[in-house]
């Protein structure tokens, strides 16, 4: 597979800034005593189980699944908050790679201000007792960033107006509780790009935002990827979200990536009978909109004794006998379009 | 249809700081027999307060002051509490928001499902709980998992298990507050199927308390809009969709992508909700609102346009 996605790097434009290769995030069950002493074996909750992808430079990467897919847990992993298990993730910045799973603090510490996070809920993130000047200093202090008063300054007004807090010297002097859930959400996003990241994870940052004042915080994701050329790994459950704003989808289900491919493409013509049916049932808001919805019964496995084979297998509606045995890998069926299916091109219903 | 709910200009407010926050101002809807109706808004805009005014279960600090709920035309407001007891879960039941979460860990399903039962009828302890196993069945559970803990269950079982509590005294009105926002998008299309079907075989009504327009238009076949405490507009999903006449409406639909149109982002409302404490005199949408005018500092009438339709604007 990495033969088949180099010849994506050699394109200047096109460079990648993360390149995850066969991820694993496991955790270990604790286990009373007796069954430990009863059964050797030591079991594991497969969070993430064997992912590659690629993240270009001024892309939006949407990671989708349901909960409990490891979207998230892939996503602590790039920010190293869990342990890879085994596998790589190689961070690109100025024509250095740096391989975060191996590297050490001090490496860390100098690319942080590189990868940042953007929160989920304005309301729990923020300190009730940070004024927003406070706020957004603190990543510039503890990185020790910034240079002097004056340039911090300036860097933080800089960052306030680029999210829409204008004019942003009436917002300094402002407590949380003073804000509203939108204007709460474009701070947080703020106090990420003071230090000029170059790669922003954001889970699920409109969740927690009012419909109104949603689509705000998406544009100034999109200003962002725009005006800095930065990348985003942008992780939701919401298919008309990636819609929007994602370059590239991967599908997740059950630690493991089940279909990649251009946010058009999966969209509009999804492969894996898992995606078809998640593609279907995307609620539309239209009442006179009629379409064949595929419902899924079941649930998604029990990470700890996921099913042989291919994992989808117990709810897929097409599943076959070879799919309880084999467990199919994620293949390039043509371009830029990668499918874990042995049958994807049979009918769907 | 005849009206099974009828709600005239309902006033609730909450008491704080020696004022009063006007989350219920002056709202008036009606649900028929078998009717589904969607109550959408964005939070704050008081429609978790209308559903519990309807119940009458609100916090010690809230009270009605005004208007009236007429239930099959007995006005809940002024019902005694010895009345109001043979109401609640009996003709008007309430799935609660994230309730699902609030099941009592160390009591098998059956048995909190069979609690209600037991509280507002006269049966044996065995009759209800084989009313509470049919009433698992009928949320598609199986009935080999009724004698289960909710810890065994995932969150969308869960969720049907709320269900069937809601429908244990046969309820004709059955009130959902965000029933599935918590949930996956498959388990969401799983609980929001299950509704209706149970709504069209037991001629349900319901009302549907959410702040997704998409799952409205998919299940719901009137809609009411409120913001700011005020309902705004109210009208069948259908005509609502196609022509929004209030602009906040036009608004909050444009806030919605549609995987099945073109590629764009949604749009926002400029601005932020008001304070409840000291709503803008007139119409409160008008400081957001990009129609708004001279004539809009005067609180706008609600009017009945094209016979069935209701909106609250001065432009319409």
């Amino acid at each position: 597979m990495a033969t088949a996605m180099s010849h994506v790097g050699s394109d200047e434009t096109l460079q990648n800034v993360l390149e995850v290769r066969d991820l694993k995030v496991w955790f270990p069950v604790r286990t009373g005593i007796l069954t430990s002493l009863a059964k050797s074996e030591e079991k594991f909750i497969h969070a993430v189980d064997g992912i590659s992808f690629d993240v270009r430079r001024g892309e939006v990467f949407c990671l989708v699944g349901e909960s409990g897919c490891g979207k998230t847990t892939t996503a602590r992993c790039i920010l190293k908050l869990v342990e890879a298990t085994s596998g790589t993730i190689n961070f690109r910045d100025d024509g250095e790679t740096i391989e975060l799973c191996s590297a050490g603090p001090r490496q860390i510490r100098r690319i942080r201000p590189k990868i940042q996070l953007i929160f989920q809920d304005p309301y729990e993130s923020l300190d009730p007792k940070h004024s927003v000047l406070d706020q957004l200093s603190e990543p510039l202090d503890v990185n020790r960033v910034g240079g002097s008063r004056e340039e911090k300054m300036k860097k933080i007004l800089t960052a306030l107006s680029n999210v829409g807090l204008i004019p942003p010297e009436t917002f300094l002097h402002r407590y949380p509780h003073e804000l509203s859930g939108g204007q709460r959400q474009r701070v947080g996003i703020a106090s990420s790009m003071v230090l000029d990241p170059i790669f922003l994870i954001a889970d699920e940052p409109v969740s927690m935002v009012d419909v109104s004042m949603r689509a705000d915080i998406l544009r100034i994701m999109l200003d962002i990827k725009k005006r800095e050329d930065a990348s985003f790994l942008f992780i939701t459950h919401d298919f008309s979200l990636a819609w929007v704003m994602g370059d590239t989808i991967a599908v997740m289900y059950s630690g493991k990536i089940v279909e990649r491919a251009s946010s058009f493409d999966l969209i509009r013509d999804p492969k894996h009978p898992y995606t078809r049916a998640l593609v279907s049932v995307v609620p539309v808001p239209d009442p006179k909109f009629r379409h064949k919805r595929v419902i899924l019964h079941g649930e998604v496995p029990d990470p700890i004794d996921v099913p042989k084979g291919c994992r989808f297998h117990p709810r897929c509606p097409i599943g076959k006998e070879k799919c309880k045995i084999e467990e199919p890998e994620l293949r390039s069926i043509g371009g830029e379009r990668w499918v874990a299916c042995h049958f994807w091109q049979e009918p769907f219903p | 249809m005849t009206a099974l709910l009828q709600v005239n200009a309902l006033k609730t407010f909450y008491r704080a700081d020696g004022d009063y926050v006007k989350a219920v101002d002056d709202v008036s809807f009606h649900v028929d027999v078998g009717e589904s109706l969607g109550l959408a808004g964005e939070s704050g805009c008081g429609k978790t307060t209308v559903a519990l005014s309807l119940m009458r279960l609100l916090p010690p600090n809230a009270s009605i002051l005004g208007g009236e709920i007429l239930y099959d035309g007995q006005d809940i407001v002024k019902m005694s509490d010895r009345r109001l007891r043979r109401t609640r879960w009996k003709k008007i039941s309430i799935v609660f928001q994230g309730a699902m979460n609030a099941l009592n860990p160390v009591k098998r399903i059956v048995e909190q499902i069979a609690e209600p039962i037991l509280l507002h009828e006269k049966i044996a302890k065995d009759e209800a709980t084989r009313r509470a196993e049919r009433l698992v069945e009928l949320v598609g559970i199986d009935k080999s998992r009724a004698r289960d803990y909710p810890h065994e269950f995932s969150g969308g079982m869960r969720q049907r298990v709320m269900i069937a509590m809601a429908l244990a005294c046969e309820p004709r009105l059955v009130i959902l507050d965000e029933p599935t926002t918590a949930l996956d998008v498959m388990t969401k299309m799983q609980i929001q199927q299950l509704v209706k079907d149970i709504q069209k075989e037991m001629s349900l009504s319901t009302i549907l308390i959410t702040h997704d327009l998409s799952v409205i238009a998919e299940t719901c076949e009137k809609v009411a809009i409120m913001y700011a405490g005020k309902l705004v507009e109210h009208a069948d999903v259908v005509t609502m969709f196609e022509n929004p006449l209030h602009p906040y409406t036009s608004g909050l639909l444009k806030g919605f992508p549609n995987i099945h149109a073109s590629r764009e982002l949604p749009v926002s409302i400029p601005g932020s909700p008001p304070d409840l404490l000291h709503p803008p005199p007139g119409c409160r949408f008008a400081p957001r609102c990009p129609l708004a005018s001279k004539e809009c500092e005067v609180d706008p009438p609600g009017k009945t346009v094209d016979g069935n339709r209701y909106v609250a604007c001065w432009k319409r």
